[in-house]
């Protein structure tokens, strides 16, 4: 039972999902199989969420048992998980106090949502930002007259206050570990060891000056945005040549001759580019060309490769509900 | 030995060579908080990307015209067809042609999804274009629904987003906008698990998918429900992912399975992967990260959030160009030096 | 001009289409026949014994490599199978290596840790580690404690790995599966300490990081063919080889598909059998053909 029972259910289920498909959707059987399916899935989503609660517990509650090296961060993992589902399941209007103004003409006590309370988090505290940037945006428009003077105590969900000042910086802050990972890879990585890494090279470089108003750097920015063409053709031109040049002196005078032409080539298509061709539109031809028939390549044998496992799984060949080969 | 290993320059080392990752880290935070602090305005160009997202949403009151007019002409050849044939069958549908048409006559000016599928870790390039695609929303004086994906974290930022645009319509460069009103202008529906059983089932009924807001009051009560049952009175969706996946999901359900124009929101890393989804016409236009988002508020009056942020990567980019030149002239050098010895 | 339309086909299959079938995904099922053959047929021709061909993927071939020096050294491996949900294709790809290389660990008797993001694929991979330990003949080497949950926060996953990899300092690490933003995070780390790294996904935009950052990358769909191409099995390889036979109709519709179009575009034709024919390629892949 334990061998067929699994497989029969993947099998079902899929077949019945490939069925929906299929229906034409003013049918009623589609609108029946399209809720059971969506409240069958949300109820396993939900028992999901209870597994991983239950195994964050129980493992980092084995780390505390047996006094495993690490175990105080599990004791803050643990604590922090209470702490928070606690302040999210008390009542929403526990937390700290914020002072706002709301503006004179505009009576918040008869507006739906002056429930929400608008908050934007600084280095050192709460700043109501609406409020008071709505009065400094009044104060200098074409309405004097709306200046507020009422003054309105709120009080904020705690649970909220740990989402603005702890989990919104800490996931901002690892998200941008990213940007300096990034520019230590580009360093390494962006070298022109051979003819491919040199077209990702230029390539590379034209997306980086065409994705930022590279005209804005003083001194050298306009000078670069308007001699893109130069600069990008130029660059390509003397990399063929040196390595046109290198296999001349190593006697591979074929491959130095069609170096030397494809060099020509380019000249040929600088001449024939149009003048208002720079960095955002270069970017925006490579983006557009060789980058979607790459990606287009590479989805249509992933979508293939995914295809395939489906047929292989709903089939039964393949079982990796079931420890692999079943 | 692993290619990534900090000893890629071997045992003999300067002091650039031994402490380079330091450095690099050092001098991007350099340029990162001068970026910050740079506080010059900034003139972007509009790329056909974001200029697709832009237009859409412009032309939302045409679309929802165009609508009403097929269905009323549908309208009329049942109404024809009924003058021979009365079955309860044409009835039921003449009615729902009829319910469907005054449904849409109630937002003449259209009605937009915008999903806000992003956590903290990139809200810095994607929350600054979901305010002002909202903005740009509310002084059109289009309804905006707004939903999140597969990912709880989205919840509490949405709410933020919401709020705010709702409130900061005096903000606004140009197309100023009074206060919005939630459960009127715009409804949040909240969090909801396993978003792609959902979307499909809003095809049918959205009040069976998100039966409250997330606030917990009745969808039906709400006024801006009453002209919005399903995915047919939707005009446009917006979505707007960090996640893997959630993109790919509103293509197929907004667009190929709906027939909705689908926009996307995107971080600049995944920005490329959806290229050719534009060119097939599959989505309408894309915010690609950063600079699509200071594009769309330059374009929209919004309040320069991204744009102020421009400067960070503009310096950051410049950096990273100055790197690459410095890595290839050592290496070139490298290789001259040892062809010397 | 439409080639086909609802109302151009005859009363019963209007029917057909209102009640029990959408003609519009008529190609689907068409192709889904064509591709399930495909796969079917080499499968048999595999089961027959007869050999069906697989380029070397070089960052397969290492595995062996990469598990005998971890023994050597006697640290850990670590396997990671990306931030995909259970249904996620290519957390399935990276389940079924996983199930090949845990069989190769029990043998070896080395350490293994999986570290999860998704609870529901811990419990899978619990499943798959302590059947491959099993059938290895070693399922009193298997540790309850390998396969565990960390997160199901994308960074506080990635910190949480990075932190694993700095501290325990594993031999091996296998970067498998879907990934997002935090790849660079987790190769970079792994980079540092000196680990020789295996990775491999189909999401395309985190290719480029693993190429900087690893060992060994594999692209796109040679994660998908990893499976059949570790265990060797005839029923994988054949499913393989039907794959990319599918591929190569889809190549042939497409360059046939190009020539016409250009013929139409070059000539400017607006009907006759060429028009007609290159309308009809155009369609083929289209779920709205019938509008």
């Amino acid at each position: 039972m334990r061998n067929y029972l699994p497989p029969i259910i993947c099998g079902v289920c899929g077949v019945i999902m490939m069925l929906h498909f299929f229906l034409p959707e003013n049918t009623m059987l589609y609108k029946t199989m399209m809720e059971w399916v969506t409240n069958s899935t949300i109820v396993v989503g939900v028992f999901g969420l209870f597994i991983g609660l239950a195994s964050l517990v129980h493992n980092h509650g084995n780390r505390i048992a047996r006094r495993s090296p690490g175990w105080g961060y599990s004791v803050i993992t643990l604590s922090f998980t209470a702490i928070v589902a606690l302040t999210g399941i008390i009542s929403q209007n526990v937390g700290p106090s914020v002072v706002s103004k709301p503006l004179e003409k505009y009576n918040y006590d008869n507006r739906k949502n002056q429930d929400h309370t608008l908050i934007t988090h600084t280095l050192f505290g709460y700043k109501d930002e609406t409020y008071k940037t709505n009065l400094v945006a009044a104060a200098s428009s074409d309405a004097p007259e709306m200046k507020g003077e009422e003054i309105t105590v709120r009080k904020v969900p705690l649970f909220m206050f740990f989402y603005n000042y702890v989990i919104m910086p800490m996931g901002a802050t690892t998200f941008s570990l990213l940007a300096f990972y990034m520019i230590t890879a580009t360093y390494r990585a962006m070298r022109a060891k051979s003819w491919e890494a040199s077209l990702l090279l230029i390539s590379s470089i034209i997306i980086l000056i065409g994705q930022v108003p590279i005209e804005e750097i003083p001194l050298i920015g306009k000078w670069i945005m308007g001699h893109a063409q130069l600069i990008v053709y130029m660059s390509l031109i003397l990399y063929i040549l040196y390595a046109a040049m290198k296999q001349f002196f190593s006697r591979n005078f074929i491959t130095c001759g069609i170096l030397s032409a494809s060099a020509a080539l380019i000249g040929v298509i600088w001449y024939y580019t149009p003048a208002d061709v720079d960095f955002e539109a270069m970017k925006s031809i490579i983006l557009n060309y060789p980058n979607n028939a790459a990606k287009r390549g590479i989805l249509i044998g992933v979508q293939l490769g995914s295809l395939a496992t489906s047929i292989k799984i709903l089939s039964g060949i393949e079982k990796p509900y079931m420890g692999g080969r079943g | 030995m692993a290619s990534g290993s900090p000893n890629i320059y071997g045992p003999k080392q300067n002091f650039w060579q031994r402490h380079y990752r330091p450095l690099i880290y050092l001098l991007t935070l350099v340029c990162v908080v001068g970026g910050t602090l740079t506080r010059l305005p900034l003139s972007l160009s509009v790329s056909d990307a974001t200029q697709g997202v832009f237009d859409t949403l412009e032309k939302l009151p045409e679309l929802r015209a165009q609508d009403i007019e097929k269905q009323q002409a549908l309208l009329a050849e049942k109404l024809e067809e009924a003058k021979t044939n009365s079955g309860p069958d044409l009835q039921k549908e003449i009615a729902a042609i009829k319910d469907k048409i005054a449904r849409l006559q109630m937002n003449p000016k259209g009605v937009v999804l915008v999903c806000i599928d992003f956590d903290p870790s990139t809200e810095a390039e994607l929350g600054p274009m979901a305010h002002a695609f909202i903005r740009h929303c509310f002084s059109r004086g289009v309804k905006v629904l707004v939903n999140t994906g597969g990912n709880v974290m989205s919840q509490p930022l949405a709410q933020n987003i919401i709020s705010a645009s709702a409130t900061e319509g005096a903000l606004m460069k140009k197309n100023k906008y009074d206060f919005m009103e939630d459960g009127t202008d715009y409804v949040f529906f909240g969090f909801r698990p396993n978003a792609f059983q959902l979307y499909l089932q809003m095809g049918e009924n959205i009040l069976t998918a998100y039966e409250t807001d997330y606030a917990g009051h009745d969808l039906t009560l709400l006024p801006i429900m009453r002209g919005i049952r399903n995915f047919s009175d939707i005009d446009m969706v917006f979505s707007i992912s960090g996640y893997v996946g959630s993109p790919e999901t509103w293509i197929t359900v907004g667009n190929t399975k709906f027939g909705k124009p689908v926009a996307l929101g995107q971080v600049a890393i995944s920005a490329s992967d959806y290229y050719p989804y534009i060119q097939s016409k599959q989505i309408c236009g894309m915010l690609p990260g950063l600079r699509g988002a200071a594009e769309y508020e330059g374009a929209c009056g919004s309040p320069p959030r991204a744009t102020g942020r421009m400067w960070a990567q503009l310096y950051t980019h410049t950096f990273a160009i100055l790197l690459i030149i410095i890595g290839n002239l050592e290496f070139f050098f490298k290789g001259f030096k040892r062809r010397k010895v | 001009m439409e080639l086909f339309t609802i109302k151009s086909l005859p009363l019963w299959l209007q029917y057909v289409n209102e009640n029990w079938f959408d003609l519009n995904k008529l190609n689907a099922l068409i192709g889904i026949i064509i591709f399930g053959s495909l796969i079917v047929y080499f499968i048999r021709r595999a089961k027959s014994g007869a050999y069906l061909f697989v380029r070397r993927i070089p960052g397969l071939e290492s595995i062996e490599e990469a598990l005998g020096r971890a023994t050597e050294i006697g640290r850990p491996i670590l396997y990671i199978s990306g931030i995909g949900g259970e249904s996620d294709m290519q957390t399935i790809a990276a389940m079924n290596i996983l199930g090949n290389v845990a069989e190769q660990i029990a043998h070896y008797d080395t350490d293994l840790k999986v570290p999860c993001i998704n609870p529901i694929v811990m419990t899978i991979e619990q499943e798959l580690v302590k059947q491959a330990y099993t059938r290895a003949g070693r399922p009193e080497n298997y540790k309850e404690d390998c396969v565990y949950y960390l997160s199901d926060n994308q960074f506080a996953y990635a910190s949480a790995v990075s932190g694993i990899m700095v501290r325990e300092k594993p031999a091996a690490n296998f970067l498998l599966g879907n990934y997002a933003a935090e790849s660079l995070i987790i190769a970079e780390a792994g980079a540092s300490t000196g680990a020789i790294q295996i990775a491999g996904t189909a999401a395309i935009s985190q290719i480029p990081f693993f190429i900087v950052a690893c060992d060994y990358t594999l692209i796109g769909e040679e994660l998908f063919a990893a499976g059949a191409y570790v265990s060797r099995e005839p029923l994988l390889l054949g499913s393989l080889k039907g794959q990319d036979i599918a591929k190569l109709v889809i190549i042939l519709i497409m360059i046939v598909a190009i020539i016409l179009g250009t013929i139409v575009s070059a000539f400017l034709l607006k009907d006759g059998f060429i028009y007609g024919l290159s309308d009809f390629m155009n369609k083929i892949f289209d779920l709205k053909a019938f509008k």
